[in-house]
């Protein structure tokens, strides 16, 4: 493996840390406000967060050109007023992963937050809980398997990131060349021992994450 | 002329969704009250009612002051109100241990005065729990289990205890000897409690005062005998 290829990997790591970090800081307290206390309007929300998953990865940095491209609205916004660039950026690499893999956190981090009994939450509140115990003490601890999973499933969704990174935050080799478009590069070019390790590391981290959110649950419902 | 005021005293007002509606009165005199009638009453419900679990337009007093509202007459969080619950199917918390969830209310609730730790432990030893404390609560059998729920709500100094058959998990021996400490102990700390059963014997060693409920309705209300004997 090249030191190109090593880059490549750690620029995918990066990303889909940072990524990673994004979507939960955002999705958390949204997940737990549309489970615990729902409003009219929260299944558009919903509906409207889930849209990265079906929609092709093509059109998701087709439109998130349309909103952070220099000549766009936002785009300008952040570049006169923070000097931040998006597009062929590292951090458009990360825009482009965070939103891909919203709905996988999202979607999990929601049915972790219904699936703990609200009883379980009345009973701390009669105790003399305040709603913050209540959250770190209760719902947070019986949630968190499914929060985990969810964690893992974002940063691996984030980690294979492609279509949506290309459009947004191009391919510059040791910028924004991730693991997945180098190995696109690879395949292109006929370099299939390059490719083959890209696809070992790409494919060992895919599996290690299946096998670690599919544990059976130890004794305690303990992580 | 002063007016009356009642140990217990709580204007339930609630419509179950397409069953029946509770709208009734509910008074006692005596620091143990039995609620007894068949199952489908509605009697959790008026439980749910009286903690402030369900919202409604139910109030509560104990000894003509409101539970549920403040001095400047606002609605109470829940969190406020000290009424404390015990389960049929205990509620205990999963991801805790027995000592845990036990100490779950002098751990984490934001009130000032939590029970000391020389009272817990006697509260501990009263409720035969000791010898468990370390275990997870996957691994109680039921009896254990209840045990464990009681002394979680004694522990958080509730001003009113309603239990919902907090004992028939436990086996006929353990049972007279559980429900004898809990009476010493609400006596002791001036709880009032409120318990749901539909054991006769129960209600005669328990209860100064039963509420006979059938369908959503006060059908009866006394002393034991006169209500049993019916």
């Amino acid at each position: 493996m090249t030191s190109e290829d090593l880059s490549a990997i750690g620029l995918s790591l990066a990303v889909a840390m940072a990524s990673t970090i994004a979507v939960v800081t955002l999705g958390l307290p949204v997940a737990w406000f549309i489970t615990k206390r729902p409003f009219r309007g929260s299944s558009l929300v919903v509906a409207f967060s889930s849209l990265p998953l079906v929609l092709p990865p093509t059109v998701t940095g087709y439109i998130l050109l349309e909103i952070f491209g220099r000549r766009a609205l936002v785009g300008q916004f952040l570049e006169h007023h923070f000097g931040l660039v998006i597009v062929f950026h590292w951090t458009g690499a990360v825009l482009a992963a965070a939103v891909t893999s919203f709905p996988l956190f999202f979607l999990s981090a929601r049915s972790a937050f219904e699936s703990v009994d609200p009883a379980f939450e009345q009973v701390a509140r009669l105790m003399g809980c305040s709603e913050w115990s209540v959250f770190f003490r209760v719902t947070l601890p019986l949630a968190l398997r499914g929060l985990v999973s969810g964690v893992v499933l974002g940063f691996v969704r984030a980690m294979g990131e492609f279509g949506a990174t290309l459009m947004v935050a191009g391919n510059i080799p040791g910028r924004t060349r991730t693991a997945a478009l180098a190995l696109y590069d690879a395949t292109v070019l006929g370099e299939s021992a390059k490719a083959r390790s890209l696809v070992a590391v790409l494919g060992f981290i895919a599996v290690a994450a299946i096998w670690f959110t599919s544990r059976k649950p130890s004794a305690g419902g303990r992580l | 002329m002063p007016i009356q005021t009642h140990k217990f005293e709580s204007t339930i007002r609630y419509a179950i969704p397409n069953r029946f509606e509770l709208r009734f009165n509910l008074v006692s005199n005596h620091q143990f009250t039995a609620l007894y009638g068949p199952s489908g009453a509605g009697k959790t419900t008026i439980l749910k009612l009286i903690a402030g679990w369900l919202e409604s337009k139910t109030t509560v007093s104990l000894f003509g002051s409101r539970l549920d509202l403040d001095e400047s007459g606002r609605v109470l969080a829940l969190s406020d109100r000290r009424v404390g619950m015990v389960f049929q199917e205990d509620l205990l918390f999963p991801h805790l241990d027995v000592l845990k969830n036990a100490r779950f209310a002098i751990n984490f609730a934001k009130r000032e005065n939590r029970m000391d730790a020389t009272k817990f432990e006697l509260l501990v030893r009263n409720f035969g729990i000791d010898q468990l404390l370390g275990r997870q609560v996957s691994n109680l059998s039921g009896g254990e289990r209840q045990r464990v729920g009681l002394v979680r709500a004694l522990a958080a100094k509730p001003k009113l205890l309603l239990c919902d058959e907090p004992v028939c998990a436990i086996d006929r021996a353990g049972r007279a000897e559980v429900l004898g400490h809990l009476k010493r102990w609400a006596e002791t700390e001036q709880i009032v409690m409120i318990m749901v059963t539909h054991d006769h014997d129960e209600i005669r060693r328990f209860a100064g005062h039963v509420w006979h409920i059938d369908a959503g309705c006060l059908v009866a209300e006394g002393s034991p005998e006169s209500v049993l004997n019916k």
